[in-house]
Formats: C-alpha cells, structure tokens, sequence
C-alpha cells in the first residue's frame, strides 16, 4: 500500500499559508509590498475588526490583464522574476509568487484590476481557493484587493489569532513602518471608518515622520546625510536624540532598499554608535534607510522577508557605526524640562499613536557657546537687540526643520544672504560644524546657582540648567582621553610572560589580526599549539591588565572600532582618573563657573556625562510661558 | 567567664588578633574574636579562615570561660577606656559586662561552640630567625607580589631555606624582588606564603634580635613568638623557577649613588605621574645617567653621575617600579645591570648577593 501521497494544490496552498499569513497584519504587508512593486504612488489600507472581517488595500499601480490576475492566484505566479539568476539581483520586494495564493487559501478575497490601457478591469472572487466568480467590470485604473473572513476554513488557525484590538495594533505598526519606509507613496490608513494616518508621498522622509509620529519628535530628530560610498552602501534617515530614547526598540525602523526589516546586527550597530549618549536600558529612535546593492545581500531566507542577510556584516555594521557616531558627535544634545515633569496631570493620554512621543522632552537644537565672543560683551549686548539675536539663532534651525534634508540644508546657508556673510569663511568646516558656530556666538549670561549644584544659565530665549559635577567630569573625561589618544602606546613587559589558551576560532582571528595587537602595545608569540605567550601588554594612564584586555581585544576584534569592548575597557580606566571632577554640593565661585562654561560650550564636547546621564536641561521662554498659561 | 586586666594589655592584644580579621565577610562569627581563660592566660583568636591569629596575655582569671566579643566595637570600647584595670564579665547568655571605675558596658557576645578553630600545626623541627631580620627580608620584597589574581600563585612569596641561606621571593610580571639572609638552620624548605599573612606578619613582629620559630606543614605555616602565633594556610602550587629568569650575563653595568639617584627618578617623576603614565626615559652615557620625562605639564631633564662599563643605551621604565626598588636597596652602592632596551635589567648589591632585583622596561613606541 502506498503511504506516500502527493498533496493537492488547496492543501500545499493552505500550509504555505502558515508561514506567510501569520496574522492580518501579514496580509496587508504582502498586499502592500505588491501594490509598491506594482509602481503606485498612492495606497489606501482599510481594515474592520482588526482585519479579521475586512482588509482591503487599493493602489493605483499598474494593475493587472484579465489573465495575470487569473494566474496570480497560482502558487508561484510572479511577475518579479523570471529566473534563478534574479534571485540575486531582487530589487522587488516580493519576488516568491507565493502571496497571493497563499493568502486566497485561507480568505474570501475579491480583485478588481485594470491596467491603465484596459478600457475595462476584472473582478475575480476566490473563496478559500476556490473560484466563485470571474468577470469582466468597470473600475479605476490600479488594483484594489479586498480579503474577507480570515482563516473561514482554518478554524484551528483562528484560534490562535489574537484579539481585534492586538491585531490592530500590530496592523498600525506595520502600516507606520510601510509609511516610513516609503515616503515617495501617499498612504491613508484606514481602520473601523476612521482614518488613523495620511502620509502625503511627497518624497520627504520628514513628512512621513510628521504622519506617523506627529509634530513633537520632528524637533527631536538629526538627519542623516546620504553619503555615496565605495563599497556601494548608503545611509540616509533621521536620529532621535537621547532625550527621545525609549525604553524598548519600538522607536527603531530599518529599512533595506525600502525593505522593513529586523535585524540585530544593525541594532547592535546603532546602539553601539549612541552607548555614550544615553543611560543604560534605553534604546535610541532611530529611522534608517540603507541603500545597498542587491547583490549584496539576500532576503530569501524566510517567507514574510523581515530577515536579511548581509554578505559582508561587517563592513555594513562599521558603515553604520561611523555614520551614526559622526552625526551624533556632529550635534551637541540638551534635554529639555519635560512638560510633564512639570505637570503631571494636564496632558491627557487619548490613544493616540503619538501619545508615547508627546511624553518625550522638548530638545531645541542646541548648539555651543564659542569662546570666539567674550563674557563681558554679552552683559551688555543682551539687551541691545534681542530680536536680532533671536532671528540669528533660530535661522539654522528653520533650514533644519523647512528644507529637505539632504542638499538643501548644505545649499541654502549660502544662499541666504543673511547668513551667508558669516559663513563664508567657514565653507571648509563640515556643515554642522558652521552650525554650531553660527550658534555658538550667541549670548549667555549666568544667572546664578541653585542647591550649590546647578548653574542656571540664560542665553536668547531660553534657559539651562547645568548640573556641574557632571559637566566637569565630561570635561575631564575628555580631557583625559585626549591625553591617551595623543600618548605614545607604551608597553609594559612581562616576565614571566602571561600564557594563555585560546580555542581554534580564536586562534584563527588572533593569527589573522595579530597587527592589530601589536599597534595597540601587545607583545604576543605562539607558545605551541593554541597557546600564547604574552610577553607585553599595553599601558593605558599606568594602568595595565594583560589578561583582561587581551581577552576583551579577541573578543571583539571583528568589530574593532570605536566603541567596541576595548574601548569600553579603557574608558572605563579613563572615567575613574576623573575623581577630579567638582562634586554636587561644592561651592564654585564665579570665575570657576564661568570658566567651567567656557570648557564645556567647546566643540565636541558631548552633553552627557560620562555615565550618560545629562549634563544639561533646557526651559525655553515659551515653555514658560505655556506653564504660566501666557500663552496656550 | 570574669576576669580583669590592665587597659593597654588588653587593647594591644585585641590590635593584634583583629589583623586576621576581614571586614567584609559573609560568617557573621567571623567578624568576632573567640576569647578564652586559661590559668592565669586569656587567649584571643582572630581569624579570616585563611589566617589566623593567637595572641596571650596575662590576665587574673577569676571564673574561666570563652565567648565571642564583636571585634571591632569591642576592640574600640576597650581602646577607648583609661590605662587602668578592666573588669570582663561574661553571663551565662554570653552578654559582656566591661567595667572600669567609672565606665560599665554592656554587649552581647555570641556563643563560642562555632567559632572555627585554628588548624593546629605541629612544631617540630622549627626554622629560627631573628625578627628584625625577617622583617626586613619581609618589607624589602613585598612590594613586589603579585596584587591581581591573574596568576594566583604570585599573590603569594615564596620562602625558601636552603642550608643555611632563607630566600624570600616575590614577583609580580613586571618585576622581581629577591632578599637573601643567613641564618643556621641546615635546612630545606620552599613554600608559598600568601602575600597577606607575610605583611602581616612584618608589621606585628618587633625589631628586636628575639627569635621567632617557623615551622611548615604541607599546607600551612605557623610563626610562633610564643606569646603570639600565626597560622596561615599555604598557596598551593609550582613557583617560577626564578633562578632561570634572572640574567647571569650584561652588556652594560652601571654603579650609582642610590640617594641621588631616587631623588632624581622621583623629581622626574613628578611629570610623569601628571602625564598619568610614570614613563621615564633612561639615557646611559659614560659617565652620567640623563633621566627624562615629560608630559602636556612640561618636560623634566635630570642628570646623575654615574661609571658605566660597557654600552651607551636608551632604556625607559615604570619610575614608580623603579623607585620601589630604589628604596629597598636602601643606602647601598647599586650595579644595575642592561642588556637590551626591551630585557630586564638588574639590581645587584656592589659586594655579595644579599639581594637580587630584577626590573621588565616599558617599550614606547616613539
């Protein structure tokens, strides 16, 4: 008797089914990913019931002849490949012809196509696989699918669906990354009859961040520059700044070529980027797009291809490392007095997607006080003309705010002929350095101290706090790492050497790196076998742990960079040589006040402790005067 | 238990047996010293599990007894008291009554059944040496020991009686330490003595020619002055064979005063301690020694006389090694030994081999 039977068609389309719809909310994603490979420049997602009763997503893309649209319910029917050889060039998102089928599988779904040169377009019904109906009706151009009673003929599967209100969220979420993702499509979202988001798919990152996120974080976000590169990848995006940082990673959307993707490795890249800037346990806000070429990576390793894998995770995690580090130690940051730490009470929590983000912190674009202008101009020049000063510090942040991100903000400070005198002279500094500086001659004026620990300081329209143990510890700190970095690297020997065992794996990546160790101080010889002797080890400010920082090396030697373990290691010995630092509570007069201010409104200096706590918070006059209900 | 005994007897015993005792542990009792009666003797014991230490003192006895005082307060209270007679009682829920003429405490103490005891070594066949000797041996060679765990068996000395020579070696990986003495003993003897249990020993022993007695087992040593034993727990393992590792040979041998020379090394090191790497560079010419250090403060130049034979080289150190060396030379005329500037060199009294000294350079890239 024959046990082996070959399955039909409905029962291969239906356990395909399970991986690709999870949940409704992988409907709407395969649907949405076809509606923006069918070239559409607008989507409408509509959901009731958290998409268990109704889904339809509409696109006014290409469409499809009567035919394809027949043939796009079989499995493996896709017009995105034609053979294996593209699987390595995918600039589609999908590309497995497997979505559609496996979605019909498991749904009552309904397409209405026309291509645009069509005078008329199809309606195809298709219950569980099944067609019910096929024929020829009159509609828009584009493609509107519509995906009724998830799951019908799955009822085991139903079970495991979670609540509408769990499907929903998880259904906005994605519809925020597709609208992130995707800033050139206009997207209304749709759920029970009400429109939760419009995006306007004007191609501008920022707007679609306005969509999702509202107008709070805009103030609270750095672009991110596309920068063209030789080993053909790119960044472009935005950065939350510390102050916006979250408690889990929801804030974090990556994209690969427009792909939504998770991926671990770009996380510990970021984080590692942002380590000093924020407290432990909070993760940054961070969109970011990463161009790259096809052919190097692969996203055919799960069906829903939220996974990715990069042919070269290195060079990609330095990549982003470096970028993200240089843009955040481009811009000095200030956490500003949260409303709500003000007033608990008064913001009111409707359930709103930006609710989250309006807890966040006012963060003005900061910048830092040169020593370029003298104190004692200040006191007087103050009052002189407070709306001129104004109009100049704020200038920079319009460009930042109004104009398009990339070019834009490079071109127009040139063009504005206001501020175009000043800058000229400082076309050599990378943008953001004139910036600063364009900030940095801004006024300030010490208004006094409060608790023997926070100096209050009054500059424009705005007011900080500096708490000044922190302040002096990151200047020392910093203070103390240049030293290091401008020391020779000094080599203390050992006898007797230290001999350590590695395993095989780290043998290979100690025998591969073994200039690396040496330019960093260590004496290493093979002592037989997977044995090594230390016969050097580095000093770092006279302090010296061979084992330690061997292991903390090889240990992260692949990702050696700024901000790996070793150079955590050494920080850690550079933060406890600042014992120095004034603490909370000691009385400063007012030359060291002043001079400690100067110190700190260097450039470069970031505003954040060594710990990572803040070193200053901002109040502007306008949060006042909210507070006082001068204004609303 | 009751007895009575004069202040400063008491307080400098309590001294004594509290240099066993750690501040952090987890065994409450451990913080405590066990104190018992004998005829005519108390007995304090004080004890980290690794070391411990007994101390005597004569005391009139009027009810015998044993109870555990909680060291540190009752350490102060008794410190604290005038130089006169002290009356201890103890009832029989171990609370401990301390009475002066105008002063009464009262502290609970703790029973005494779980107190460890002290792991008794047998005293056969001790080693004798006189106490300042041992002493200075001790404070001349412990600066070298090992302080990280890195390699544990460095965090110990080892001591070593071969015929009539003792030998203390310490060695932490950037330098060595070795200290002879003569003593008649005949003979053979090396075991590894915890770094801790030898400076604490240097610091109780007095600097007097009384003897004291060594005797080791196989895992402990004891040190008896017969009013005051210490046993300690031995560091198990091999010790480098040290010999193998000092140099027999040099290329260059240079002989200084060794007052001038730590006044220089520390003047220059002034600067190297603000570049917070205590890196001087040592240029030996033939007839002076130039000492440089600099860092963003400024730069030192130091000069020192010296005779030299041999070759001309440049050679840079750790000064705070260099100087911990320097000073337990003490006044001696020193040879230095160089061979290479990246191989140790060596601290060699002018005549004889009462010490060895053995120093590992830095190697600065520039």
């Amino acid at each position: 008797m024959s046990r082996i039977l070959i399955l039909d068609d409905n029962t291969i389309n239906q356990i395909a089914a399970g991986e690709v719809v999870e949940r409704p909310a992988s409907i709407i994603k395969e649907l949405v990913e076809n509606s923006i490979d069918a070239l559409c420049t607008s989507i409408t997602i509509e959901i009731e019931d958290g998409g268990l009763r109704y889904i339809r997503v509409t696109d006014n893309g290409i469409g499809m002849s009567h035919g394809d649209a027949l043939k796009s319910l079989e499995r493996h029917a896709t017009s995105k490949i034609v053979s294996s050889n593209d699987l390595n060039n995918i600039v589609t998102l999908g590309f497995r012809g497997e979505a559609l089928a496996s979605i019909a599988a498991v749904t009552k779904m309904e397409i209405i196509t026309r291509e645009k040169d069509s005078i008329s377009g199809s309606q195809i019904i298709n219950h569980g696989g099944d067609l019910v109906s096929n024929k020829e009706i009159g509609c828009p151009e584009g493609t509107t699918i519509i995906v009724r009673d998830l799951f019908f003929n799955v009822p085991a599967r139903l079970k495991f669906v979670k609540s509408f209100r769990a499907e929903t969220a998880h259904i906005s979420r994605l519809v925020e990354k597709l609208i992130l993702g995707n800033p050139k499509i206009s997207f209304r979202y749709i759920n029970n009859g009400r429109i939760v988001y419009y995006s306007p798919g004007d191609g501008q990152l920022k707007n679609s961040i306005f969509s999702v996120y509202g107008r709070d974080i805009i103030d609270h976000i750095l672009p991110v520059h596309p920068i063209g590169d030789s080993r053909s990848i790119s960044l472009s995006g935005f950065l939350g700044k510390p102050a916006i940082a979250r408690k889990n990673r929801i804030g974090q959307s990556f994209f690969v070529n427009h792909r939504f993707i998770k991926s671990g490795l770009i996380e510990a890249s970021i984080e590692s980027a942002y380590k000093t800037y924020l407290t432990a346990n909070l993760f940054p806000w961070v969109i970011l797009n990463i161009n790259i070429a096809p052919n190097k990576i692969d996203v055919n390793i799960h069906p829903a291809k939220t996974e990715i894998r990069f042919k070269d995770e290195k060079a990609v995690s330095e990549f982003i490392r470096q970028q993200i580090g240089s843009v955040l130690a481009g811009t000095p940051y200030i956490p500003a007095l949260g409303k709500d730490s003000f007033k608990p009470h008064i913001g009111k929590n409707d359930k709103d997607q930006c609710d989250d983000m309006e807890e966040g912190y006012q963060v003005e674009a900061f910048s830092s006080i040169s020593s370029e202008e003298s104190i004692t101009d200040d006191v007087t020049g103050q009052s002189a003309d407070p709306k001129k000063e104004v109009g100049k510090a704020e200038s920079p942040s319009k460009i930042f705010l109004e104009e398009e991100p990339t070019k834009a903000y490079i071109a127009s400070p040139i063009e504005d002929p206001e501020n175009g005198i000043n800058r000229a002279k400082e076309t050599e500094f990378e943008l953001r350095d004139s910036y600063q500086k364009e900030n940095a001659t801004s006024h300030y004026k010490v208004i006094g101290r409060i608790f023997t620990t926070y100096i209050i300081v009054e500059r424009d329209s705005e007011c900080f706090l500096i708490d000044q143990h922190a302040a002096h510890e990151r200047i020392l700190f910093e203070k103390y790492k240049n030293m290091f970095s401008n020391q020779a690297i000094i080599t203390q020997r050992l006898l007797p050497p230290i001999i350590v065992e590695v395993t095989h794996g780290e043998q290979l990546i100690l025998n591969e790196s073994m200039n690396l160790f040496q330019s960093l101080g260590f004496e290493i010889d093979s002592f037989g076998g997977r044995t090594y002797a230390i016969r050097g080890t580095p000093v770092v400010l006279g302090v010296s742990n061979p084992k330690a920082f061997f292991h903390g090396l090889l240990d992260d030697v692949d990702s050696f960079t700024q901000g790996s373990n070793y150079e955590l290691m050494i920080e850690d010995i550079i933060r406890m040589s600042c014992k120095k630092a004034v603490k909370a509570g000691d009385i400063l007069t007012n030359a060291e006040v002043y001079a400690l201010l100067d110190a700190l409104m260097e450039d470069r200096i970031p505003l954040t402790c060594p710990h990572g706590r803040p070193i200053m918070i901002s109040l502007t006059k306008t949060e006042l005067e909210k507070m006082f209900k001068r204004i609303q | 238990m009751k007895f009575t005994c004069f202040q400063k007897k008491l307080s400098d015993s309590i001294i004594i047996a509290q240099k066993a005792i750690t501040p952090r542990t987890t065994l409450p009792i451990l913080e405590g010293i066990l104190m018992t009666t004998y005829k005519g003797v108390l007995k304090l014991v004080g004890t980290d599990l690794n070391l411990g230490i007994e101390c005597f003192l004569e005391a009139n006895i009027i009810e015998e007894g044993a109870v555990v005082v909680p060291s540190r307060i009752f350490g102060d209270i008794i410190r604290k008291m005038p130089n006169s007679m002290i009356e201890v009682e103890v009832d029989s829920n171990y609370r401990i009554s301390i009475k002066t003429e105008n002063s009464h405490f009262t502290i609970q103490g703790v029973k005494p059944d779980e107190y460890p005891e002290l792991k008794y070594v047998e005293e056969r066949d001790p080693i004798e040496i006189q106490q300042n000797l041992l002493k200075e041996m001790i404070q001349n060679t412990i600066f070298a020991v090992a302080t990280d765990e890195t390699r544990p068996i460095l965090t110990g000395a080892l001591f070593e009686v071969k015929e009539d020579n003792i030998n203390i070696v310490c060695l932490d990986g950037y330098r060595l330490a070795l200290k002879r003495g003569m003593v008649a003993n005949n003979k053979n003897i090396s075991v590894i003595i915890p770094g801790k249990t030898l400076s604490e020993v240097s610091r109780i022993i007095d600097n007097s020619d009384d003897k004291i007695s060594i005797t080791v087992d196989e895992k402990h040593v004891l040190f008896d002055m017969g009013y005051i034993r210490i046993v300690s727990r031995l560091l198990v393992g091999e010790f480098l064979n040290y010999t193998q590792i000092i140099p027999q040979e040099h290329k260059t041998r240079i002989r200084a005063d060794i007052g001038t020379l730590y006044d220089a090394i520390e003047r220059a090191s002034l600067l190297a301690r603000e570049g917070k790497n205590n890196l001087i560079k040592l240029t030996l010419k033939e007839d002076r020694l130039i000492i440089n250090s600099n860092s963003e403060v400024g730069a030192a130049h130091e000069e020192v006389p010296i005779t030299l034979e041999g070759n001309e080289m440049t050679i840079a150190f750790n000064s705070r090694y260099f100087m911990d060396i320097l000073k337990a030379v003490g006044d001696e005329e020193v040879c230095i030994d160089f061979t290479t500037n990246v191989s140790p060199c060596v601290f060699r009294p002018e005549d004889g081999d009462n010490f060895t000294y053995l120093l590992l350079p830095v190697r600065t890239s520039v």
